[in-house]
């Protein structure tokens, strides 16, 4: 299995759960019309490889998501939910990768406004995107990572490399 | 009598908002910092019952403000939870070893919330 395929299983069933857990339903889409106003990126490394993900989507579709997910009452900043949103995206991808034996650093968010995304190429060996559909309308995750040649993504048999799953709680 | 006192420290206004929306509606006062360096001032300045920490933060991390908080003789027994997206067993341990009394992976459940919250702050 190549690193894209596995970079590719990972990122979507890591989308699907976040937006899952918040109620909303996620499905491949051909997205060709997704207009990408709004970008949440955050840089990551590790040994052997370093990127960039990313969210994005239209300004309507961030204001469904961010209005279904805020409690009654409260108001939530569009842009700093979608900094999140990316930021426990990439919290899934990194913890799924610790099966892999591999240890991401993440960065801080930067949100992107007041531009329109467009991406030139896809398939392409470092950038590899997704185009995705849910209730609240359509949105884009993508990656760009740079591997070392020699870096082969395996699953490590051992469980000691697990990662605590969301949603755990641990008490000392 | 006063209602005791959570501090949230995240650099999300997102999770600051959803943690109070949560602890408020149980009783709990909420105060919030937007990064580490805040909250350390914060817990310098107020009585506590609990702090919720994020990790991953502008300025000063969450482990760097738990160390810095616990390396005080007056906050040694303020327990501290960690509310962050990152499930890295190494981190873990560090957290653990540095003095934090518990690590919660993001998006949390409210009601596990407000139990590790009560039992924190002493209240079950």
């Amino acid at each position: 299995m190549s690193n894209k395929t596995v970079f590719d299983q990972l990122v979507t069933s890591a989308a699907s759960e976040l937006f899952a857990a918040r109620g909303i339903g996620v499905r491949p889409a051909a997205g060709a019309d997704v207009s990408i106003e709004y970008a949440a990126t955050i840089g990551f490394a590790s040994d052997g490889m370093r990127g960039v993900i990313g969210l994005g989507m239209s300004p309507g579709t961030l204001q469904r998501m961010t209005t279904q997910d805020q409690p009654k009452g409260t108001t939530y900043n569009g842009e700093d939910w979608l900094a999140e949103s990316a930021n426990q995206l990439l919290g899934r991808l990194k913890n799924k990768l610790l099966r892999y034996g591999v240890v991401l650093s993440i960065a801080l968010p930067t949100v992107l406004q007041g531009v329109r995304l467009q991406f030139l190429g896809t398939g392409t060996t470092t950038l590899w995107t997704h185009a995705l559909d849910s209730d609240l309308g359509p949105f884009w995750v993508w990656l760009d990572v740079r591997c070392n040649e020699q870096l082969v993504l395996a699953e490590v048999d051992d469980p000691s490399v697990e990662g605590a799953p969301e949603g755990e709680l641990l008490l000392f | 009598m006063s209602k005791k006192k959570v501090l949230v420290v995240d650099d999300s206004s997102t999770v600051r908002q959803q943690v109070a929306q949560v602890l408020t509606q149980v009783g709990f006062e909420v105060l919030e910092a937007s990064d580490g360096q805040v909250g350390a001032e914060v817990i310098e300045k107020e009585a506590l019952a609990v702090v919720i920490c994020d990790v991953n933060m502008p300025r000063m991390n969450g482990i760097e403000m738990l160390a810095t908080i616990k390396s005080r003789p007056q906050h040694a027994a303020l327990p501290i939870l960690m509310l962050t997206t990152d499930g890295q067993p190494a981190l873990i341990k560090r957290a653990k070893e540095v003095g934090a009394r518990g690590w919660m992976v993001k998006p949390f459940n409210p009601n596990q919330l407000v139990a590790a919250v009560k039992k924190l702050a002493g209240l079950t």
